[in-house]
């Protein structure tokens, strides 16, 4: 028999629900004003106890319950088999993104696809007793499949899907969001199996009604409490209903990694990463736009008509974020190559546009004053990136900056200068670019 | 003869053994108690000492799951960085990490910028949704350290690529 549970490491079992765990473990409740202290003096002593005997406890109590004290060590790119040049933007939640220079791969390898959570990763996962329920104002009645009914019953597919978090790029609005401070590398496009969201919802049956898909997941809260739902996003129906839209068990061939939703995910390429909902346990489809933690307020909305650089917007006035932008990387060379005089220089990337197609790839050396056309291909299926490369010459030695511009199907290209600012510094979609020397 | 010796050595060695875990065991007893106490009676003022001596520590004790707490053996990196935490060193980190560290990374700091109105407003967005407590006195405080340290740089529409590792590339 297969391995049913998934693990992680010590330091993300423990944070998942540290008031549980001390309440199991030491027997510890907090004054539940402060939150703080120790309401039982006994517990004190005996956490003082085990803290002189780690190892031995450790043994004998492995899942979440070991002081986060005792494992300042433990290693998020081992937690979750990461490339070393993967950058840690924020470690409670785990938050990683990639280089530009480490998403060279035509499909994004696990170890350098970028890692969004908003709450703890759940912590153990036992698939002979999970199920995915489906209910809501606008089912004709409440369904739930396991993961083997799933797989059973409904035909597979496979895509390459383009997600990128709807603020990527954030780091450089002025001034500046809050959140995450994303560069260029949350984004990535891997190929994801899984079932139809269309099919399986036929085979719940819909009311006329049904209009937007909410999931909820098993991730939970960073308050540690438990009632509270992180994160609860979703898609319209028009979204649900395309053919790329997946429930999926499968990310390049094998079961989904953990901190990327294992046993499942909802996959709805092309829209901010946030709609993809990881660790499902539930779909609910709604009879109005869904209401879900971070679906309303200033989460993954943007000004409903332009503001100002700093305003402050309104909740009424901000709108959902649907599909993501026109947006490319150069993925080779790595800024910062030194070449010799003379030599040319070979430069690859991909390009994605959101719901639509990248038409055109254009590079330039000079600051935007002139560009040149790169090879493009068409994409693997729709709403996978597309590959670009070029080879460049430069006219005499020196510094240059290597700018890439995609233009999608609807001929928006990406702006040089950073697009329009909103709140919470979503949708930056600017030229990336990379350094270059010439040297005699 | 000889053998009672042994069992004699052994035996002492057992009482000075076992003397010197009780005593270890009321040493750690204190600590842990001591390290609770400042967790839950904390005042800015009772690290008043601190102002010129800058160090760090990470304490093993928070009353949510990584509270980082100040304690006097601590380390400081020559740019003047709170080693443990990431942060800026001055005499209100000890508020920060008491009020900040509970529900989130030190790194969700140290990686944004904004003005004081704007970390009210965090502040606030956090009390909100995110079950932050009301910070009382001390929220002037956290306010002046976060606006004064993590201040918004004017960077324009696009800076200058920076920090570029120079390398050969050879094809």
């Amino acid at each position: 028999m297969a391995n049913h549970k998934k693990k992680i490491g010590l330091r993300a079992l423990y944070s998942e629900d540290p008031v549980q765990a001390d309440k199991i473990v030491w027997d510890r409740e907090v004054d539940p004003g402060s939150r703080r202290g120790f309401l039982k003096k006994t517990a004190l002593a005996y956490m003082g106890t085990i803290l002189g005997a780690e190892i031995v406890f450790a043994d004998k109590m492995p899942g979440g319950i070991i002081p986060a004290g005792l494992l300042q060590t433990d290693d998020p790119y081992k937690l979750f088999s990461k490339h070393k040049d993967m950058v840690l933007l924020n470690d409670r939640p785990w938050n990683m993104e990639a280089q530009a220079h480490l998403l060279n791969d035509a499909v994004t390898p696990a170890d350098k696809y970028f890692i969004r959570n908003n709450g703890y990763v759940p912590k153990e996962i036992d698939i002979t007793k999970w199920s995915l329920k489906i209910g809501g104002e606008s089912v004709v009645s409440l369904k739930s499949f396991t993961l083997q009914e799933l797989k059973d019953k409904f035909d597979h597919y496979t895509y390459q899907l383009t997600l990128e978090c709807g603020g990527n790029g954030r780091s450089e609005f002025n001034p500046p969001a809050k959140g995450n401070q994303w560069t260029v590398g949350a984004v990535a496009c891997a190929e994801w199996t899984g079932v139809r969201l269309r099919d399986v919802l036929e085979d719940v049956g819909l009311k006329n009604d049904a209009e937007y898909v909410g999931y909820y997941g098993m991730d939970t809260h960073l308050s540690g409490d438990l009632s509270k739902v992180v994160i609860s996003r979703g898609v319209p129906m028009n979204k649900a209903l395309q053919d790329e839209t997946l429930l999926a068990f499968q990310m390049n061939g094998d079961d989904i990694p953990l901190v990327h939703g294992y046993p499942l995910r909802l996959v709805a390429g092309g829209w901010p990463a946030s709609a993809s909902g990881k660790w499902l346990k539930s779909l609910s489809i709604r009879n109005k736009v869904h209401d879900g933690p971070k679906m309303g307020g200033q989460s993954y909305r943007v000004p409903c008509e332009p503001v100002p650089p700093g305003a402050k917007v309104p909740d009424e006035n901000m709108c959902i974020i649907e599909s993501m932008p026109v947006k490319s990387l150069i993925t080779y060379p790595r800024s910062g190559a030194m070449i010799r005089e003379g030599q040319s220089l070979k430069v690859q990337g991909h390009a994605w546009a959101g719901e639509l197609e990248v038409k055109d790839m254009h590079c330039s050396i000079d600051f935007g004053a002139t560009w040149q056309k790169c090879e493009l291909k068409a994409p693997r299926n729709r709403l996978a990136w597309q590959h670009w490369e070029t080879e460049l010459n430069f006219p005499q030695n020196g510094y240059y900056e290597i700018w890439a511009r995609a233009t999608d199907s609807q001929e928006k290209m990406q702006p040089m200068l950073l697009p329009g600012w909103n709140p919470r510094g979503y949708l930056n979609n600017a030229c990336h670019r990379i350094a270059v020397k010439v040297n005699p | 003869m000889q053998k009672n010796t042994k069992e004699d050595r052994l035996k002492k060695s057992i009482t000075t053994l076992s003397r010197l875990l009780v005593i270890m065991f009321i040493l750690l007893a204190v600590a842990i108690a001591g390290a609770a106490y400042l967790g839950i009676f904390y005042k800015p003022e009772h690290f008043s000492f601190l102002d010129s001596k800058v160090e760090e520590q990470e304490s093993l004790q928070g009353e949510r799951n990584n509270v980082l707490v100040w304690s006097d053996t601590s380390s400081v990196n020559s740019d003047g960085i709170h080693v443990a935490s990431g942060l800026i060193v001055d005499d209100k980190l000890p508020l920060i990490l008491t009020n900040c560290t509970g529900c989130h990374s030190t790194k969700l700091i140290s990686q944004n910028r904004a003005t004081r109105e704007g970390w009210k407003s965090m502040i606030e967005w956090m009390q909100k949704t995110q079950k932050l407590w009301d910070l009382g006195e001390n929220e002037e405080p956290i306010l002046e350290y976060l606006s004064t340290h993590y201040a918004p740089k004017k960077t324009g529409r696009r800076t200058n690529l920076t920090d570029i590792e120079w390398y050969e590339l050879s094809e």
